[in-house]
């Protein structure tokens, strides 16, 4: 925090300061939630027992937290022993899934073909410790690595030192190491049938948590015994699946869990200022190579082009400045981003098409991550799914160019008729 | 049932040990300490209910704070309390200085939403990304808003420094 940041705390403090009283009473919450008497006398009984609590767990452990060593009499949940005795009995979790990124897909400019992206997310558990490690990336670039455990220490590494951090893992995931038996015991998780996934025969476990309001299905191969896809659904609606590409179980203290070395994703501080509007053989000394769709484009005029300022900072290093420039087709006016808040704008109100240009890919105008992720040759990056504004975002002739347009087909159009600025 | 209870344990500790922090972002919403604390008990009585919509996905001290938000918001809207960056200060409670008044100014005219971007990252020390996640926005909204209100706060310093002078 610098100076200037200082004095806005400072003040912002001694205008309401932290007040002195501790926490309320917790049991006034639990009343306030609704839940049901039993449950708030249980959750009293368990702080008042918790030392024989302690002791009983010592004693129960293994029955508990390792139902796999008790052997394979326990034929109510034959598919989940099978399971945990394919990936092995240790308490250290191991696994790769792969999920759709949201709706980030690589859309080929010639044939209009999709290819969704996928994240691949590797990650270490640790039953015991609860410790996390979890890399997340995409096109063998890692954009997410932390190493979490339950408080104080090993937060990411922006993370707020006072905020606590409680790691936790999918629910389904966590099952191969915690047991499914406790589970499908208790009624919230149980067979509910077979099916086929990705040609592989598969029969389907259903875990249900909290409240029967979501649930995770996870699809165990016939074959081998592994889990091969899990997906979450919510009130009927599968909300994100994922392929687990493999997993295993590892010996107490193995896992990879150092420390990552280097923060992957930094905070940068954006800005935009200077907004100027230019004429269009302008944008070309401002930004030689730039790039526009010809004076119209689907019976919209070329209506503005402007000349801005772009800054970038992350945490550490000075900032940056280089130019952008903007084309509006259409409704539109220089100085609006729509979609960026910080801007105020509000949505057009006709069809448009917006060129948003600079040398690098600068996070003002494509505000998703992604500085390393240039679309191949003749293809555009959307991730705008079924949102207005529509987006997608390319690299032609060294120009980093970002279309925002009112519908995915004038996103397209534009992108396939780029061509240089000619007075 | 272990994740039912070690989830309502891990809310109740987060409560215990962040309970400050929640009631004095909640009274610079909310303007009374005694509303902000009801707010910051409704909030939790809240995830409560709710926790079974907690993913996993952000950390569960973001997903807390929007509840707290949500609650002191519902709380200033019922209750129309006084905002406490719109009051004079005090006799002999501050230090008039300009700057100050400038900060003062500058946060009662911030929109709601950049306010409470402010309180989060000023008074509960939350990075841009669990800002990002209590808010429902995305983390490149909170650096651009924060950003481009720390450079009006600077030139509205810069003028005033030029006006004394």
């Amino acid at each position: 925090m610098n100076g200037f940041e200082e004095k806005i705390e400072s003040f912002l403090v001694r205008t309401v300061p932290l007040p002195a009283s501790t926490a309320r009473d917790w049991e006034d919450v639990v009343r306030r939630s609704g839940m049901p008497a039993r449950r708030l006398k249980r959750a009293y009984l368990i702080r008042r027992l918790v030392p024989a609590f302690v002791i009983a767990v010592a004693f129960i452990a293994v029955g508990l937290i390792a139902p796999w060593q008790h052997g394979r009499s326990f034929t109510s949940s034959a598919v989940a022993e099978r399971a945990l005795v394919a990936i092995g009995d240790g308490p250290v979790l191991h696994a790769v899934v792969r999920t759709p990124d949201g709706g980030r897909t690589y859309v080929d400019l010639a044939t209009g073909q999709e290819t969704p992206q996928l994240v691949t997310t590797e990650v270490w558990y640790d039953k015991d410790r609860r410790f996390v490690h979890r890399q997340d990336g995409i096109n063998g670039h890692v954009f997410l690595d932390y190493l979490a455990k339950p408080f104080a220490s090993g937060k990411p590494k922006d993370w707020p030192e006072r905020m606590p951090y409680i790691p936790s893992l999918d629910p389904a995931l966590a099952g191969f190491v915690d047991g499914y038996r406790s589970a499908l015991e208790n009624g919230d998780a149980h067979v509910t049938g077979a099916g086929t996934v990705d040609g592989h025969d598969v029969t389907w476990i259903e875990l249900t948590f909290f409240g029967n309001e979501a649930t995770e299905r996870v699809a165990i191969d016939q074959a081998s015994s592994l889990p091969i896809r899990i997906e979450r659904v919510n009130k009927g609606k599968i909300e994100q699946d994922f392929d687990v590409v493999s997993i295993e179980t590892l010996p107490e203290g193995s896992g990879n869990f150092s420390k990552p070395e280097e923060d992957v994703s930094p905070t940068r501080w954006l800005g935009r200022d200077q907004v100027t509007t230019i004429s269009q053989e302008n944008a070309v000394q401002a930004l030689p190579g730039a790039l526009w769709v010809g004076k119209s484009i689907s019976a919209l005029e070329l209506s503005s082009v402007a000349r801005a300022r772009l800054m970038t900072q992350t945490n550490e290093s000075a900032s940056s400045y280089e130019t952008g420039i903007e084309l509006h087709y259409g409704d539109g006016s220089p100085g609006r981003i729509w979609g960026d808040e910080s801007t105020a704008s509000e949505k057009p109100k006709g069809s448009y098409v917006w060129l948003l240009e600079a040398t690098i890919s600068n996070p003002v105008y494509w505000t998703s991550r992604g500085l390393d992720e240039e679309p191949p040759a003749g293809s555009m990056l959307t991730d705008s799914g079924d949102r207005e504004p529509y987006d997608g975002f390319m690299v032609k002739d060294g120009i980093n160019i970002t279309i925002l347009a009112s519908s995915p087909e004038l996103v397209l159009a534009a992108a396939r008729v780029l061509t240089p600025i000619r007075p | 049932m272990k994740e039912k209870s070690t989830r309502l344990d891990d809310l109740e500790r987060l409560y215990r040990e962040r309970y400050p922090y929640f009631v004095q972002v909640a009274r610079a919403v909310v303007g009374n300490e005694a509303s902000a604390s009801d707010a910051v008990q409704d909030a939790f009585a809240q995830v409560i209910r709710k926790r079974s919509s907690f993913r996993g996905d952000g950390p569960l001290e973001a997903w807390v704070w929007r509840a707290v938000l949500n609650a002191a918001l519902a709380a200033q809207r019922r209750g129309g309390a006084l905002d406490p960056f719109e009051l004079a200060p005090e006799p002999g409670t501050n230090d008039p200085r300009d700057e100050d008044e400038e900060i003062r100014a500058w946060v009662a005219a911030l929109p709601e939403r950049q306010r409470l971007m402010v309180f989060l990252r000023y008074y509960a020390d939350l990075d841009y990304r669990a800002i990002a996640t209590a808010l429902g926005v995305e983390v490149g909204t909170i650096s651009a808003t924060l950003n481009a209100a720390h450079a009006a706060l600077r030139r509205s310093f810069s003028a005033a420094k030029e006006v004394s002078q």
